[in-house]
């Protein structure tokens, strides 16, 4: 019998290189166990739920700020759709209008502005997807971001509301019949979220 | 049992979305921790991380310049960070599984989904300071076990064999030249790091 070719070794030097089909395990310096309680011992910490209430109370308190902050993003949204369009879609006016549209989907939900996210997420899968020598149609581009300018300006991003629901499912719906015919796979559905 | 003293953990705040960081940074001062260091970008996160040696970085994924997994690969480099083995949490409006993957494989600890919560925020947190990871090295991998547990039954292929997915011919091949024709089935399975 041959020995076994897959090695796994105690590393001591983390510089140092490893062969192929080996692994070396490293114990990480500990900087952060001075700020867990001795005397627990290898226990877990206690769960700080005063610390997470404290905090639910902070972002209650900078809700107050987030109209604002969704209509600077509906401000940044027409701004990157105009630079874009006139850079014929393509390089860094792209990928900022790209970028405000990822970072819509990622705020709008705790801005208050779930069905935004929809659209905006709807958005960006469109411009990340599909490569820069394939035209979008520049009515699903904009469908999407009138629809999003329109949702800001009525406070109507809420998931209550079955007008944005409705127009924000239609997007997708149109976003996914336009990739399949050009052969783009939009993929799974995003995992859910725990926690 | 005390919970776990936040004030005098620094973390570093990467985020090209000023209104996310102002969210990020109430969060956690609502926690208790003190010193915030924010950069806008993967290559501010950078020099902030080399200059400040934070105790934990949380960043987004995608921002223009350098984005957050390009900061990640640079950070768990050994030979050139000035901490590899810094706890880093991925903070992302990505939620597809395959993106979760990525951002295991280029050396995350944690994976948190926007849109935030206070509470999945501070267990991100607890998870890094609570229970530390060892760290693994291969020849394509440094970065925290990616095994949640370790499997005493799994006899499954190595995922750092480099021959272990392919077909069977194309695996004895390369085995054969590699060490003499040693047998994938003789090794001891113990998860896929």
């Amino acid at each position: 019998m041959s020995a076994p070719k897959d090695q796994m070794t105690v590393g001591k030097d983390p510089t140092s290189p490893v062969d192929k089909g080996d692994c070396a395990v490293f114990k990480a310096p500990d900087k952060l166990s001075k700020y867990v309680d001795p005397s627990l011992e290898g226990c877990p910490p206690k769960i700080d739920t005063d610390a997470i209430t404290r905090a639910e109370s902070a972002l209650e308190e900078l809700s107050t700020n987030f109209d604002a902050w969704i209509g600077d993003h509906a401000k940044q949204l027409r701004k990157a759709l105009a630079e874009a369009l006139e850079a014929g879609m393509r390089g860094e006016a792209r990928e900022a209008l790209f970028h405000v549209a990822h970072n819509l989907r990622g705020d709008s939900k705790t801005l208050g502005y779930p069905v935004v996210g929809n659209v905006a997420d709807s958005l960006s899968e469109l411009l990340e997807l599909v490569p820069e020598d394939v035209e979008i149609p520049v009515a699903l581009i904009h469908g999407h971001v009138h629809a999003v300018l329109a949702m800001i300006r009525e406070e109507a991003g809420g998931d209550d509301n079955t007008t944005a629901v409705a127009l924000a499912n239609v997007l997708r719906q149109a976003t996914s019949h336009w990739l399949e015919s050009k052969g783009l796979d939009r993929g799974p559905e995003p995992v859910a979220q725990a926690g | 049992m005390e919970p776990i003293a936040f004030n005098n953990i620094s973390v570093l705040l990467v985020d090209d979305n000023v209104y996310m960081r102002r969210i990020i940074h109430a969060l956690l001062s609502a926690f208790g921790i003190r010193q915030v260091y924010e950069a806008d970008d993967g290559e501010m996160g950078l020099d902030m991380f080399a200059q400040f040696n934070p105790d934990i970085i949380i960043t987004d994924w995608s921002m223009p310049r350098m984005n957050g997994i390009e900061m990640v690969r640079a950070i768990r480099k050994p030979d050139e960070s000035s901490n590899p083995f810094v706890p880093i949490i991925m903070l992302s409006g990505y939620a597809e599984k395959r993106r979760v993957l990525e951002a295991r494989d280029a050396g995350v600890h944690e994976f948190l989904c926007k849109p935030i919560s206070a509470r999945a925020l501070y267990l991100r947190l607890y998870s890094v300071i609570a229970y530390p990871r060892p760290f693994m090295k291969t020849t394509n991998f440094f970065g925290p076990d990616r095994r949640r547990f370790a499997n005493p039954l799994y006899k499954g292929p190595e995922k750092r064999d480099p021959t272990a997915f392919l077909d069977t011919n194309e695996a004895q091949r390369m085995s054969a030249a590699n060490d003499g024709g040693a047998d994938a089935s003789e090794q001891a399975g113990s998860g896929q790091p």
